[in-house]
């Protein structure tokens, strides 16, 4: 070891100071307060105001927003893991969440091409601009949260974190959204609840890497 | 001091505490450690540099350290992170020989070593992007050097590079 590289020990260790170890079990409840806090502005916003109520007993409405709830908690979860870098870690869960979400899409289009998503699908009606536009400002708490965790912590795949920031945020985001929308069709809500998570994942692959590089 | 598992997870909880005799060791050790890590793997000219902001890294973000976790893989993520962006900052060097492969491979000798190793990582990567990467950014050859060493045209070695390195990125916490 050169001397350079010792007097440089010398002086880390002088400085050294007693600090508090990033715990996850913190990551995770910041993580729970946003989505709470996102739920809780969506039923001051949407669910009083509108008189809409949770409704469970739609198939379409349980499938969607438990997908959407899943593909949240997995990549916020693992976004949270990934302020601590490991070797031998893995992070394939939010791949397969988004994958399942996808399939709403699919059985949108699917759907619509057997004509049987309701007449006048194809053009986008006010309430499916709506649901689009709150879903994708209600995903701001979420992604705020997770993107000051990262910057408080290690990331070594700066990419990759980017991406499942923006898509647990814009699921979290449509999520909240989707508990109080009226719409249940099938077309309303594999398209245009899906969206958001689509504009979050690009906006965290795109924009998010360098504010999380270190 | 040889770096084992057991006491560089010992002493870097001791470091979080803020006890410095044990953090000045295992700095020394990590120090160690990273020279092996990174020997023949970076122009040797530039090792002790990216050593040293290894150890810098180490130093800021210690805290990030999962007691609960073995520490050499914390460690060899934030190498690997530091290594590769000491490969895109790379540029000449006038440095082209490669010093230490003893050194490295008694280092790989450990098995648990060698499923972290920098040579597993670089293993992962096509054929033309690790060769591309090893002529420029580690030896130091231009990119009009290494367009003529393997007989193809620049614009072949710098895609290469670039390709290379973003795989390298994409893989820096793969075990195997």
């Amino acid at each position: 070891m050169d001397k350079s590289t010792d007097r440089l020990i010398d002086k880390l260790a002088g400085d050294l100071q007693p600090t508090s170890r990033l715990r996850q079990v913190r990551g995770r409840a910041l993580v729970a307060t946003a989505m709470a806090g996102t739920i809780l502005l969506a039923f001051i916003l949407l669910g009083r105001h509108a008189g809409t109520a949770i409704d469970l007993a739609s198939a379409m409405f349980v499938l969607t927003n438990g997908l959407l709830l899943v593909l949240a908690l997995v990549s916020s979860l693992t976004v949270v893991s990934m302020a601590q870098p490991r070797v031998g870690s893995t992070q394939d869960a939010p791949k397969w969440a988004l994958a399942s979400v996808m399939l709403l899409p699919l059985a949108a289009i699917g759907a619509a091409t057997a004509g049987r998503a309701g007449a006048g699908f194809i053009f986008a009606q006010r309430q499916d601009f709506t649901c689009f536009v709150v879903g994708s400002l209600f995903a701001f708490i979420t992604a705020g949260v997770l993107l000051y965790w990262l910057r408080k912590g290690a990331p070594v795949l700066p990419e990759k974190a980017g991406l499942f920031l923006g898509l647990g945020a814009g699921a979290m985001g449509s999520f909240a959204n989707g508990l109080f929308c009226p719409d249940h069709s099938i077309w309303h809500l594999g398209i245009w609840h899906v969206l958001p998570v689509v504009l979050w994942g690009l906006i965290g692959r795109i924009a998010l890497p360098p504010l999380v590089r270190w | 001091m040889k770096p084992d598992e057991e006491t560089m997870s010992r002493m870097a909880r001791a470091s979080q505490e803020g006890d410095r005799d044990a953090y000045r060791v295992l700095l020394s050790t990590a120090a160690t450690w990273l020279s092996r890590y990174y020997a023949g793997r970076i122009a040797s000219g530039q090792l002790d540099d990216l050593v040293q902001e290894t150890l810098l890294a180490v130093h800021q973000k210690l805290f990030t350290y999962d007691c609960s976790r073995p520490f050499l893989p914390w460690l060899a993520a934030i190498a690997r992170y530091r290594w590769i962006d000491a490969l895109r900052q790379t540029y000449r060097s006038k440095e082209t020989t490669i010093e230490g492969h003893e050194f490295a491979q008694e280092a790989d000798q450990e098995v648990a070593a060698a499923r972290i190793s920098l040579r597993s990582l670089f293993a992962m990567l096509p054929k033309d992007q690790s060769q591309a990467i090893e002529m420029v950014k580690i030896e130091g050859l231009t990119i009009r050097e290494a367009s003529t060493r393997c007989g193809r045209s620049e614009a072949w070695v710098k895609v290469n590079i670039h390709r290379g390195l973003k795989r390298l990125q994409a893989r820096v916490e793969k075990a195997n």
